[in-house]
């Protein structure tokens, strides 16, 4: 595994380049760049935009006051450990599926790719900070939740370049992720 | 199967119908009526009729952008395309169920939108893996049309939930006037 996770920590001059391509054409990334961008990088993108997420549902909550300033902090804290941890967590599931059916990307890669796949997520969840704290707009829902859902693409594409382009492995393991991402986020996003 | 079978394109259009059926009922979903008969399978056929008139609006299209693909592919290599797309909805289709049914979550609608999405660039990548190199309008035209839908759906879903409750309405309405008819 040690290995696996080595051999993304090659040194990529333009990681932010990557970004903005991923969310024109996540399939050129993930051909082309993924293997090349440090894997903590990518979970720093999916943490920092879950983080914003939960902080906006927080905000939501606490703007028609049902919760108070402590809750956005500790709700914030819970999106910035599910975007590193969970999405680490639902990577290596995918990851270890595809390995059975001989995909041949190492560990190191499909969290990236995951963690990657949030970019849309975070321009998202900028745009919904900037309305909920400029405009006192309620964004969790139509920034927040359309942020996340967008990403659900991206994972798709790496699943399926994991899975050497296998449709209908690659559907599958999408939909179990995407599954076990609803209730995670059900039960910390709501707490 | 062969990924490029005939019978496997038909199984790939089935699921795809079915994710719309899915996305028709979740649209239909009321609080405290979750398994309203009458909701769920006007719900059910709006979604059916509405995923049908999407995937042939965006084949056509296709199938007329590419009019090159016309001789070197075999006949409707564009509604092979857009039933491989159509398959990339099942997880939304599966977050949007949970999302209703066991989460009780009121903006499920949503998900139908970036699942349209989604499987409109899919069907664009595999017009694409018909040529040597890509065409920009591929991945554009598709993008349009789930635009169009995704807004059409938007539209349709206010509707999903109350003409049921209109249809029981008048006929309420009707029996109740036959009734005091002499």
């Amino acid at each position: 595994m040690t290995a696996n996770l080595k051999t993304t920590h090659a040194k990529s001059p333009f990681p932010w380049r990557a970004v903005f391509i991923m969310m024109i054409n996540p399939n050129v990334v993930l051909k082309k760049m993924v293997g090349r961008i440090p894997w903590p990088f990518s979970l720093a993108i999916s943490a920092l935009a879950f983080m914003l997420f939960f902080m906006q549902t927080g905000l939501d909550l606490m703007r028609i006051g049902l919760k108070g300033s402590g809750f956005v902090v500790l709700l914030s804290v819970e999106g910035l450990l599910f975007g590193s941890l969970g999405i680490a967590l639902l990577a290596m599931i995918a990851w270890g599926i595809t390995r059975v059916f001989k995909g041949n990307k190492p560990l190191g890669w499909a969290i990236s790719a995951f963690g990657l796949g949030y970019c849309s997520t975070l321009i998202f969840t900028i745009l919904g900070m900037f309305f909920s704290l400029l405009l006192n707009w309620n964004t969790s829902v139509a920034f927040g939740v359309s942020g996340v859902l967008w990403a659900t693409g991206p994972m798709i594409a790496s699943i399926k370049e994991m899975s050497r382009d296998n449709t209908a492995l690659s559907v599958i393991v999408a939909t179990i992720c995407s599954g076990l991402l609803l209730l995670g986020w059900a039960l910390l996003g709501n707490a | 199967m062969n990924e490029n079978s005939k019978s496997y394109s038909g199984f790939k259009r089935f699921i795809g119908i079915v994710c719309f059926a899915i996305f028709g009922m979740v649209g239909s979903f009321q609080q405290g009526q979750e398994f309203n008969v009458l909701n769920l399978l006007f719900g059910m056929l709006v979604g059916l009729v509405f995923g049908w008139f999407s995937m042939l609006i965006l084949a056509i299209l296709l199938k007329w952008i590419n009019p090159g693909l016309k001789k070197t592919q075999k006949k409707g290599f564009a509604r092979r395309a857009v039933s491989a797309g159509m398959v990339f909805m099942v997880p939304f289709a599966l977050m949007a169920f949970m999302a209703a049914y066991f989460l009780h979550w009121k903006s499920a609608g949503l998900f139908i939108s970036a699942a349209i999405s989604t499987a409109a660039v899919a069907t664009g990548a595999e017009i694409s893996r018909l040529y040597e190199k890509p065409r920009l309008w591929n991945n554009i035209v598709p993008s349009i049309v789930a635009t169009g839908c995704s807004m059409a759906w938007l539209f349709l879903i206010v509707q999903i939930q109350s003409i049921p409750a209109t249809i029981i309405g008048l006929y309420s309405l009707a029996t109740t006037f036959l009734n005091l008819a002499p």
